[in-house]
């Protein structure tokens, strides 16, 4: 029950050594806080080691390459909010950090948690799908590159291993032709957490759709990509017709749950409600 | 550092910070109201960030910078804000007030070598993370407006004054 | 004057600087922190309570029903309520099961891992409808924990001579009272063992004494109560608080130390009270000129496992039945039942904000029925000066309704935006709608709750000249130490800053009541008032006799006594001649309630309320037809609460109350699943944030009462009692389908619109 000892590595190396160390105790990984404090407090956590990552070097930077940005999963949802390339090349991601919380959760609150944490209703899931995420897990002996897809395994479950740690998270770049939509409906205006979230991008390409991507969060026991409605969509023109059908499309991809904070019925009505306002957008 | 002191303490390392500034440090003006980052009773200044200080632990402290109510009262920072809190009537029972006046503060701060003034929407946003349950926020916003006016030395607009 | 002006509050600065001390800023040496075991199940009976010997139980002192020194009673209401199980049944999810204190926090949950508490769970009513049915016993012979009828006229004729009858349910939910302070008692025991200080988070010091009465063997006099800085109470302070000190003093007696108990907000959430959730059912008869005839209520409150305060709350929710309207033949059928879920209590309002949301917005579809805008409808049929209530009570004075529907109506344009939003095409996404509501508020006890009371209240002068307040009410945040000074100071003529408030404390004030039901400015600042006048009359005599003059040649006025336009004396001397004459400096004054009241407790006929207040509000609103998110664009006020001493503090209770109702309209839905409560924290149970409370306007209307201190009525509760009708009504136009139940989510409108089929 009692935690016997925090770790402050100022390196990954250092982190990755510690992790190693101790594959076959209780260890915690914590950033920011908000999430883990939060469980401790709850009771739901059994831990022997907090392993404090914050002080690391260079992990809250973002760096970019032709196609992709580069995101230190140390970044905090206030550096993402004033990150130019961020706002520049992903600014739905902008959207999303915007929703996490309080000023006082985004000022702590970092990217990398809320992917470790895993939860379907993390604020920033959904955008970073859209922009085809890969997380880079490292460990004291391999690096390994896990797309988005193959990451959750289900509500605040992930494939990250005890010895292995985030350090990277890539995403596509997007670019200014394309159209993009974050919607996020929450109990209320601030410090919510989300009933339904859907992020999307498009490019459309002499009048018909060249590339599609939608996620959604809060509607499946993970952040979900909408593979069908998007296969059904690609190459065709938007016309009402196409709506149409593809609001009833998406509503036919998910079968969301009732519960604390919202009905099976009504996300799934919500789902396709995204789904118009989005095209609609997209129409224009 | 608290407060411009350096503190020096030996603590478990998942002891929160809200119980080191409240029980080991004795500073009780920060308040717990739910322990989950929700309610904004606990806010303290961090390394110039506002932020929950029931979801910070002992680990994480190390040469890190903290200002609680107590601080920044002390230090005459924030008397143009509780002179602004006190003559709009923006304090009823007093529990959530600690955190808001912090939030209050540092978003009159952030905002200082801007053009503008803050906007109702930027009040109302920077105040979201202090759940208050007895004012209805409406005096609150007012005397944030009410200090930021005062702070640069400009009037408030005589808005909406009663018509009876 | 400084009665009227909106002076700061005494305690701003010690709040903002984080120096008030509230009970968990407080420490006592050698201080045991206490904690409650709760039960897991909504119905059972505990079979065995097995400690495992392997932990070391000397280290923690624990305390079960049995050591109980006396009666196992919460001494008020009814008597049902056991401080720890009863016969070893427990009722709901929650409820104590036995106490537990220890040095820390990690002792007391190591020790809690060694117990093993073993039920045979029993099956449990969980709705109104199942107690009513009685799937199981939980009080009485029928789970009927308190009902009342109120009978005017002759209901069966006014309805033959209805043109139209409408009728309408209603269903309102639990609302948790979510002060941002959680519940916290430190119980302090007396040397000897025979009696107790009780520190704490409280609204009424005298109730703990009252409710605890037959569970000590020493008398009540020997329990000492002193209130802390208190963060907020909205009557979840008001009894609950009693059970809270019950524990930590039984605990603290037996381990002879004193105990801390600072609820966690999970704990708070799932085991006190809450407010009633409720089914109203309408049935609404009207003449041919949009006149109300009839009016036959009928409502079930869910009073959880235990009364608490559920028949003073039923109460009111009786005698809001008809509304604010006039009606001549009116029929009020009340029950408050048991189920097996967390007790429901004293919450601002206390029964009337359920009401009054039905009939508001009963009443709007009723307009509609008649062909009648909804605020044209009311200006024909809300109660005014001379009318008669549903309990037959005459109207004398003080009826700002008229004055209050008006306000509102001028400042948002209602019936052309009215007219507007019923224009608004169907095919919008975003369609407005607009609702209006009109409310009382009886100030003060209901019936003959404040002549039975006979509140108390003293005043010191001292030497000086200035002047102690006596009083056993408490400031929670309302500003009753900086209101009662201002009365005080008003009548006696001198500055308010040589005013000053006694702490709470029951071995240094007097039992000026509960500080409850809107009253303390009416009754207590009544009581002072009306002492000041005996104080300067005291001053006079002292003249008198100093002087050998009559006292009816003497004159007070601007602080000076006056002897045919001659000074004679200013106030400071007045007192200095005084306390040469008589030792006593202290004055005590008792409330009496005005002559002309009269109440059938038996009948609930009569005088309800010596006072009320009346209040209008009006609703504009936005619905998305698509995603059902419901922006309350504005909520316009007007309240008349008599004279308004500090007018700031009036409109920061309004402001307050009304976003607290926002909260229960809107966003505030507590769930329970077989009992228990899913969201028991401040996460999952939405209270509005600054983004959430819409821009609130807000107008003090002032139509003095006779009998108050300079006019004043009660405004604490109304503010939570008028926003719901009016909100509810706006949504109704905007969606264009009826939704008669709150909270009003989005879900729900949903369900109700269904627009997949």
């Amino acid at each position: 029950m009692k935690i016997k000892k925090a770790f402050n590595p100022h390196t990954i190396r250092e982190a990755l050594e510690i992790l190693e160390e101790h594959m076959k105790q209780k260890v915690k990984i914590i950033a920011g806080g908000t999430d883990v404090m939060v469980f401790l407090h709850e009771k739901k956590l059994d831990v022997d080691y907090l392993l404090d990552i914050s002080e690391i070097k260079d992990l809250d930077h973002v760096r970019e390459d032709e196609n992709h940005l580069i995101i230190g999963p140390l970044l905090t949802h206030k550096g993402i909010m004033e990150n130019q390339l961020i706002k520049k090349y992903a600014p739905i991601l902008i959207e999303g950090s915007a929703k996490v919380g309080s000023p006082q959760i985004r000022n702590r609150a970092t990217i990398g948690g809320n992917v470790c944490t895993g939860s379907p209703a993390g604020d920033t899931l959904p955008p970073i799908a859209v922009h085809n995420a890969r997380f880079t897990l490292t460990s004291k002996t391999e690096e390994r590159s896990v797309e988005f897809k193959d990451f959750f395994t289900g509500p605040q479950k992930t494939i990250i291993k005890p010895n292995e740690l985030l350090t990277k998270i890539t995403i596509d770049k997007c670019f200014s032709d394309e159209k993009f939509f974050f919607h996020f409906l929450g109990m209320r205006k601030a410090l919510s957490v989300t009933k339904v979230s859907m992020a999307a991008r498009c490019k459309i390409l002499d009048g018909a759709v060249e590339k599609l991507c939608i996620a959604l969060g809060s509607v499946a026991p993970v952040v979900l990509r909408a593979k069908e409605t998007e296969n059904e969509l690609i190459g065709r023109k938007i016309e009402t017709e196409t709506i149409e059908q593809a609001v009833k499309r998406i509503r036919n991809e998910v079968s969301p749950i009732d519960d604390i904070r919202s009905t099976g019925s009504y996300r799934k009505y919500i789902v396709g409600v995204l789904m118009k306002r989005f095209l609609d957008r997209v129409k224009k | 550092m608290v407060n411009g002191k350096h503190v020096a303490l030996k603590v478990p390392p998942d002891r929160r910070l809200v119980d080191i500034i409240r029980e080991d440090l004795r500073l009780t003006g920060t308040k717990v109201g739910c322990g989950e980052g929700e309610c904004g009773a606990c806010t303290v200044i961090m390394d110039g960030l506002t932020i929950n200080s029931c979801l910070v632990p002992a680990c994480q402290l190390d040469g890190k910078s903290i200002i609680t109510i107590e601080g920044l009262s002390g230090s005459g920072k924030m008397d143009f804000i509780k002179e602004a809190f006190i003559q709009e009537g923006a304090v009823q029972c007093g529990y959530c007030i600690p955190g808001m006046v912090i939030s209050s503060y540092q978003i009159i701060e952030d905002n200082r070598n801007k053009s503008s003034v803050l906007t109702e929407e930027e009040i109302r946003q920077g105040l979201s993370g202090n759940l208050c349950r007895c004012t209805g926020y409406v005096k609150i916003i007012k005397a944030v407006k009410k200090a930021e006016a005062k702070m640069r030395g400009v009037a408030l607009p005589d808005e909406n004054k009663k018509s009876i | 004057m400084i009665v009227g002006e909106s002076i700061p509050r005494c305690d701003a600065n010690e709040k903002i600087t984080g120096e008030a001390k509230y009970i968990d800023d407080i420490n006592f040496p050698d201080q045991l922190l206490g904690k409650v075991i709760r039960s897991p199940h909504s119905c059972a009976r505990i079979k065995s309570i097995l400690k495992d010997e392997s932990f070391n139980w000397a280290s923690v002192v624990t305390f079960t029903a049995e050591e109980i020194p006396g009666e196992n009673v919460f001494n008020n209401f009814n008597m049902d309520v056991p401080f720890l199980p009863k016969d070893g049944r427990v009722n709901y999810v929650g409820e104590p099961v036995m106490l537990i204190a220890g040095k820390d926090y990690e002792t007391i949950c190591s020790a809690i891992r060694h117990l093993k508490i073993e039920y045979d769970v029993i099956e449990s009513s969980l709705t109104m409808e199942e107690a009513l049915n009685v799937k199981n016993l939980i009080y009485g012979n029928d789970n009927i924990l308190k009902k009342y009828e109120i009978h005017k006229g002759d209901i069966e004729n006014g309805f033959k001579n209805a043109n139209q009858i409408i009728e309408g349910e209603y269903r309102t939910h639990h609302q948790e009272h979510a002060y941002i302070e959680p519940q916290g008692i430190i119980a302090v025991p007396d040397k000897d063992g025979n009696g107790i200080t009780i520190y704490g988070y409280l609204q009424c010091p005298y109730y703990i004494r009252l409710e605890t009465l037959k569970l000590f063997k020493f008398p009540p006099e020997k329990i000492r109560v002193i209130q802390n800085t208190t963060g907020g109470g909205f009557g979840g302070k008001e009894h609950f608080p009693s059970i809270v000190a019950a524990h930590a003093a039984l605990l603290s007696l037996k381990a002879k130390q004193p105990v801390k108990m600072i609820y966690e907000r999970d704990e708070d959430i799932e085991s006190s009270t809450k407010r009633h959730p409720s089914l109203v059912k309408l049935k609404t008869g009207v003449d041919k000129d949009g006149r109300i005839v009839a009016m036959d209520v009928d409502i079930t409150f869910d009073g959880g496992a235990y009364s608490m305060a559920t028949p003073v709350v039923l109460a009111r929710g009786t005698i809001a039945g008809c509304g604010a309207y006039n009606c001549p033949d009116v029929r009020i059928m009340t029950r408050s039942v048991a189920t097996n879920t967390v007790p429901t209590s004293a919450f601002r309002g206390f029964g009337a904000p359920q009401v009054f949301f039905a009939i508001e917005l009963h009443m709007t579809k009723v307009a509609e029925a008649v062909g009648l805008d909804p605020y044209a409808f009311r200006i024909l049929n809300l109660l005014k000066e001379g009318d008669i209530t549903a309990t037959g009570q005459l109207l004398r004075n003080s009826v700002g309704i008229g004055r209050c529907i008006e306000e509102v109506k001028r400042k948002t344009d209602f019936v052309e935006t009215y007219i507007k939003c019923r224009k608004q095409s169907r095919e919008l996404i975003k369609r407005r709608g607009i609702g209006i509501s009109a409310v009382f508020h009886g100030a003060g006890f209901t019936g003959k709750g404040e002549d039975k009371i006979k509140a108390k209240a003293g005043i010191e002068i001292s030497p000086d000249g200035s002047a102690k307040i006596l009083c056993g009410t408490t400031e929670m945040g309302q500003g009753m130490r900086t209101i009662l000074p201002q009365i005080v100071a008003e009548a006696l003529e001198i500055p308010v800053a040589n005013v000053k408030v006694e702490r709470t404390d029951t071995n240094l004030v007097p039992d000026s009541g509960p500080t409850v039901a809107s009253r303390t400015t009416m009754i207590v600042g009544k009581v002072l008032k009306d002492l000041c006048q005996d104080i300067l009359m005291e001053l006079k005599s002292a003249l008198m006799s100093s002087f050998n003059i009559s006292v009816d040649e003497i004159e007070y006025k601007d602080g000076v006594f006056y002897y045919k336009d001659a000074k004679l004396a200013d106030y400071n001397d007045a007192v200095s001649y005084y306390k040469d004459l008589r030792k006593c400096m202290s004055f005590y004054g008792q409330y009496s309630h005005p002559p002309y009241i009269k109440w059938d407790e038996e009948k609930f006929e009569g005088d309800a309320y010596a006072g009320y207040g009346w209040a209008a509000a009006v609703a504009e609103v936005e619905v998305d037809m698509e995603t059902f998110e419901v922006e309350v664009l504005r909520l316009v006020t007007a309240q008349d609460m008599g004279k308004a001493i500090n007018p700031v503090l009036v409109e920061g209770q309004i402001e307050g109350g009304t976003a607290q109702a926002y909260g229960y309209c809107i966003l505030e839905e507590m769930k329970l699943k077989e009992g228990r409560i899913l969201n028991n924290n401040l996460t999952t149970y939405i209270i509005p944030t600054s983004l959430d409370v819409p821009a609130i306007e807000t107008s003090i209307i002032e139509e003095n009462y006779p009998y108050g201190p300079y006019g004043a009525k009660g405004i604490g509760e109304m503010p939570h009692v008028v926003p719901g009708g009016a909100i509810a009504s706006a949504v109704r136009q905007a969606v264009g389908v009826d939704i008669d139940e709150i909270p009003i989510t989005p879900e729900k409108i949903f369900k109700a619109v269904n627009p997949v089929q």
